[in-house]
């Protein structure tokens, strides 16, 4: 357990470190930062006195240590166009963008979890035709796609949701929709294939000469023999799946860290996208913790020493 | 010894079964069909190539001509004339025109960064598994690392510092693509490090990148084969999931995820104008899976899930 939290708290600081150094090499390898937020036509005194005091007069190799130092301790700076504080504005609509990540990725293990112990069961069938054909579009198309398509549908044709913001449940619902369907598809092909592997061990053949019901079978002896891979798959993804969350936002105008990270570069205001990218580094970790927890919870193995996901 | 001979007997009766079915009088004017059954599976791809190959070349219409009077024409089939068959967008600009642009940008961008992806992760993945020691740790502990940054994050990074720009689009699909390749190279190339023909190169005194690239790299060629055509629907969501954002090109280019934001923005008065570039992405991603699957099956590979 120790070692599971110390594992990710060391890949967490490893991914702080390299982007944050990718993140300096990049800002100094055009020159003169001032030249990427100031307009172009600043007198030489005023570019100089900023240079000043952001410290640009700095030898490089000391600018880049009280970089690191400042990331490691959550002061990204002051963010010029939202003229706050980096990490005090990504952090405000922070919990915006959590729930829309943990919520999609919950629902995308559940529904990709029941649909796969679904399809498992019966070979053949209209049921199990539509589900498969389900999964085979989930995996087609890409996430903002859905989410226009989604818009168009049951916002503009059926008026049942909003088509953005964020003003209540209502409003989570398309978005949800369109984070869950291509992780769900690619759950339950994986749930899928791994039951129709498990049905032919002895111990379900045990299970069923004993006289259980099949639906007993199925979820409380298959099931968590199936499911590994899955939860796996979910760690392997993490960023897979804050990305598509982040991508999300734009799509409903959700007001989250994403939106403003988006804004933030074609304004090139690198503090808030400095604070935004640790941020999602922060958020893969927690899902990878949540998925090793998961992990353990379900393998008896697993709770003795072995760590599961970031298997490389 | 015995053994040897039923084999060499086995292979005759297969020879004289193929040379069977390859008899002259056997072979009719028409394909049979089972074998055009066979390319089935390349239907989309091809549907997807030609529309983005061959369609800006034929379609007379011009992709960025606005007709301002004829803004938003539906398709020819539900109320609107052949003279536009997708309908026209927001400026009056001929829908299919623009989606056949989109589709032959995609294309070229896809293809030019996974095979670029490709070289890079394949190179990386296959020393990193060959070499062992710290070349391996630190090639791992980079892809550990990029594997917590969601790759739109890195579009985004890119933008910020870099500005926008056709290169600028390249290197964010570079730095989001070798991963897969090296993983999985990685792996493949640790299981033949211990196998005996690398050691008996090894032990005829060959050199480690003699040993890549004539006993590692041909072992590996259907498994890089496979994992590129995935690799380029991969880079083609990637892409268009960036340009749709507004990341990495600028916000004019036509590709497919732009002409899906400018359906967006119109999508209470006209469906069709995002509509239709979502087909054509959602057509590459099948058509280069189901490529990627029919490679597989032609070759007898293992199944490669990316796991």
């Amino acid at each position: 357990m120790a070692r599971l939290a110390l594992r990710a708290l060391a890949i967490l600081a490893g991914t702080i470190f390299v982007a944050s150094s990718g993140i300096f090499f990049l800002i100094h390898l055009s020159g003169d930062p001032t030249y990427g937020f100031l307009p172009v036509n600043t007198s030489p005194e005023i570019r100089e006195s900023v240079r000043d005091r952001l410290g640009l007069d700095q030898p490089l190799v000391t600018q880049y240590v009280m970089f690191l130092r400042d990331a490691f301790t959550l002061d990204f700076g002051y963010s010029w166009s939202l003229r706050q504080p980096a990490a005090e504005a990504v952090l405000r609509v922070f919990p915006a963008t959590l729930q829309l990540a943990l919520i999609g990725t919950v629902s995308a293990v559940v529904v990709g979890v029941v649909l796969g112990v679904i399809t498992s069961a019966r070979r053949s069938g209209p049921l199990e035709w539509v589900l498969s054909a389900t999964t085979l579009v989930g995996l087609a198309i890409p996430g903002f796609w859905l989410g226009t398509l989604l818009i168009l549908l049951f916002a503009v044709e059926l008026g049942w949701f909003p088509s953005s913001g964020s003003a209540g449940l209502r409003s989570m619902v398309l978005p949800i929709i369109a984070l869950t369907l291509h992780p769900a598809s690619m759950i339950a092909r994986l749930v899928r294939a791994n039951m129709r592997d498990v049905e032919s061990t002895m111990y379900i053949r045990t299970a069923r000469a004993k006289g259980l019901p099949a639906r007993a079978v199925q979820w409380r002896h298959m099931l968590p023999n199936a499911v590994l891979p899955a939860v796996a798959y979910v760690g392997l993804h993490a960023a897979g799946l804050i990305g598509g969350a982040i991508v999300i936002e734009s799509v409903f105008a959700w007001p989250g860290v994403g939106r403003m990270a988006l804004q933030a570069a074609l304004e090139r205001d690198m503090p808030v996208i400095h604070a935004f990218v640790v941020l999602s580094a922060v958020m893969v970790t927690m899902v990878n913790i949540l998925v090793d927890l998961t992990a353990m919870a379900i393998d008896p193995w697993l709770r003795s020493s072995q760590v599961m996901s970031h298997a490389t | 010894m015995q053994r040897d001979h039923t084999h060499r007997m086995e292979s005759r009766l297969e020879s004289t079964l193929v040379d069977a079915t390859d008899n002259p009088k056997e072979r009719r004017w028409y394909p049979r069909f089972r074998s055009v059954l066979r390319f089935l599976p390349l239907l989309p791809l091809l549907a997807f190539v030609a529309i983005g190959l061959v369609g800006p070349m034929v379609i007379p219409a011009d992709p960025d001509e606005q007709e301002l009077l004829n803004r938003l024409q539906p398709p020819a089939w539900s109320g609107g004339s052949w003279h536009h068959p997708l309908g026209t967008d927001g400026l009056g600009r001929d829908l299919l025109a623009r989606v056949a642009d989109g589709a032959q940008f995609s294309l070229l961008i896809g293809v030019i960064a996974a095979v670029n992806a490709g070289v890079i992760g394949v190179m990386l993945g296959a020393f990193a598994g060959l070499a062992g020691g710290w070349t391996d740790r630190v090639i791992t502990s980079l892809v550990t690392v990029e594997m917590a940054i969601p790759a739109i994050v890195i579009g985004i990074v890119i933008t910020a510092t870099l500005g926008q720009g056709l290169l600028n689009l390249i290197v964010i699909l570079l730095l989001g693509g070798w991963i897969v390749y090296a993983r999985i190279v990685r792996l493949q190339a640790l299981a033949l490090r211990r196998s005996e023909f690398v050691e008996a190169a090894y032990a005829l005194g060959a050199g480690r990148f003699y040993v890549l690239w004539r006993h590692l790299l041909p072992n590996l060629a259907p498994t890089i084969l496979v994992l590129f055509a995935q690799g380029i629907a991969a880079v083609m969501v990637y892409e268009a999931t960036l340009t749709y954002l507004g990341l990495g090109l600028p916000i004019e280019s036509v590709t497919l995820g732009s002409l899906v934001r400018e359906g967006q923005q119109v999508v209470f008065s006209a469906w069709w104008a995002g509509f239709f570039p979502g087909i054509m992405i959602a057509l590459a991603v099948v058509g280069f899976n189901f490529l990627a699957d029919w490679i597989q099956a032609r070759m007898r590979i293992d199944r490669i899930a990316d796991m």
